[in-house]
């Protein structure tokens, strides 16, 4: 049900023709909805082997970290938002059309508490992204707080054409 | 090579997928009400016959500042009666405002089906006292025990007054059983362990925890950063974390244990999520029936 609901926001939102860039042109904007976030990447980690448990706590922990992204309006560079996270990242593309390297900081209520590095590929309305995420236990009410994870992590987002 | 390895390692650290299981210790959540009359004596003698690596029960002051083993600061009307076995009014009857002697010749607790765990047994008995568990537990010298500890503000004795007479009695009976205390109250957090007693925190207070709204809240509060568990024990002077499974995080018990914090996870009953709880690296998994448990 959730999962349908940010499936249906996503293409909502990517349906509207403003919203898509022309070919070969940057706009600032509207990116996607990743579904599957790769900041902190503990919902593929941890929190979905629950789910035959207590489908209550990793179906708010997928809530929590469905993240809506907009381009900036520098090439390359993009914020995103979820409940658990907010970033700003850069995607550069390399090799084969659609395939980028990333890299970006992460933030729990804008406090800085980690960063993520690796690969996007882009195809059509999808982007999947696969990441080493790093975060601390950092957070405004914590901030001396500094115990790191490691986490890969998985992203899939729905968005506007990539072109 | 060496630095592969290395990444290779740190990656794994990390990673629920590849983490090491652990084997926390089973904890018999108020000396085992799957079984028996919560927090009774018919309990202890039952968890101490069932060989129970560790035993959690609740404790309370009477006006006279007698400790006694009970869950909640007012009779339970589900679970308590008064002497002649008619049922409590709606009025809550607070401990604190009965003494040891008005308690015992007023009232009855566990003579009623508990709700919660419905194939308990049921025997009505009056409430156990501290040093009546203390004397119960000489002969079980590797019995851990887990003191959860219910001051609260207006609804309890001062906190003062609960270190004072749990930590004096128990440290008079010279045991040499392991123990620990846990509180939901920042206040007794700190006066126990300024006084030498390992306390954890319990997060978040079971009336949330046990409510899906309650739930939610907590869970959200505790993402965003607002509410952080480890900040909130290690501000409290916490040597712990007590957490509910209903909000339970492993990126955070990771965090918590790596920050040198004791991490409980309370209280899983159902089989597979007993498992689920075992393989985690936690100290202590708390159960009504712990024997469920695979790493019982």
């Amino acid at each position: 049900m959730l999962l349908a609901t940010a499936t249906a926001l996503a293409l909502t939102l990517a349906a509207d023709p403003t919203a898509a860039p022309a070919p070969g042109e940057w706009t600032a904007g509207f990116d996607r909805v990743d579904l599957i976030s790769e900041e902190i990447g503990t919902f593929l980690n941890y929190d979905l082997l629950e789910v035959p448990l207590y489908p209550l706590k990793p179906t708010m922990r997928f809530a929590e970290q469905v993240k809506v992204s907009f381009r900036l309006p520098w090439s390359g560079f993009y914020v995103g938002a979820s409940i658990a996270s907010q970033s700003l990242t850069y995607e550069f593309p390399v090799g084969p059309k659609g395939l980028f390297v990333t890299g970006g900081v992460v933030t729990r209520l804008l406090f800085p508490r980690g960063v993520i590095a690796g690969a996007a590929y882009r195809a059509g309305r999808f982007r999947f992204g696969f990441s080493l995420s790093a975060f601390s236990s950092g957070s405004w009410s914590a901030p001396g707080s500094f115990q790191w994870t490691l986490l890969p992590s998985l992203g899939i987002g729905v968005g506007v054409p990539w072109s | 090579m060496r630095h592969l390895l290395a990444a290779a390692a740190l990656l794994a650290s990390g990673c629920g997928a590849l983490a090491p299981p652990g084997s926390p210790m089973m904890a018999a959540h108020r000396m085992g009400a799957a079984h028996w009359p919560e927090n009774s004596r018919t309990a202890l003698g039952g968890a101490l016959a069932a060989g129970y690596e560790a035993i959690e029960f609740d404790l309370v002051l009477t006006s006279d500042r007698i400790p006694v083993i009970s869950h909640g600061t007012f009779l339970n009307p589900e679970l308590c009666t008064h002497a002649d076995g008619t049922r409590l009014g709606t009025d809550p009857v607070y401990i604190k405002d009965l003494t040891l002697q008005q308690l015992r010749s007023g009232y009855l607790c566990g003579g009623l089906p508990d709700p919660l765990n419905p194939s308990a047994q049921v025997v009505a008995e009056t409430h156990l006292t501290l040093d009546e568990l203390i004397n119960g537990v000489a002969t079980h010298p590797s019995l851990t025990l887990h003191f959860d500890v219910k001051f609260e503000p207006d609804k309890t004795l001062d906190a003062t007054a609960f270190a004072d007479e749990i930590l004096g009695r128990w440290t008079t009976a010279g045991l040499s059983n392991p123990w620990y205390m846990s509180s939901n109250q920042p206040e007794f957090i700190r006066i126990a362990s300024g006084r030498g007693a390992r306390v954890s925190y319990t997060l978040p207070r079971p009336s949330a925890a046990g409510s899906t709204g309650g739930a939610v809240i907590s869970e959200v509060l505790a993402k965003i950063g607002v509410a952080d568990f480890i900040g909130l024990a290690r501000d409290s002077g916490a040597a712990g974390l007590n957490v509910a499974y209903q909000v339970a995080d492993r990126a955070v018990v990771d965090a918590a244990r790596r920050e040198g914090l004791a991490v409980e996870v309370w209280t899983v009953d159902d089989p597979g999520q007993l498992d689920f709880y075992c393989h985690w690296p936690i100290d202590v998994l708390i159960s009504n029936g712990p024997e469920a448990a695979s790493c019982f």
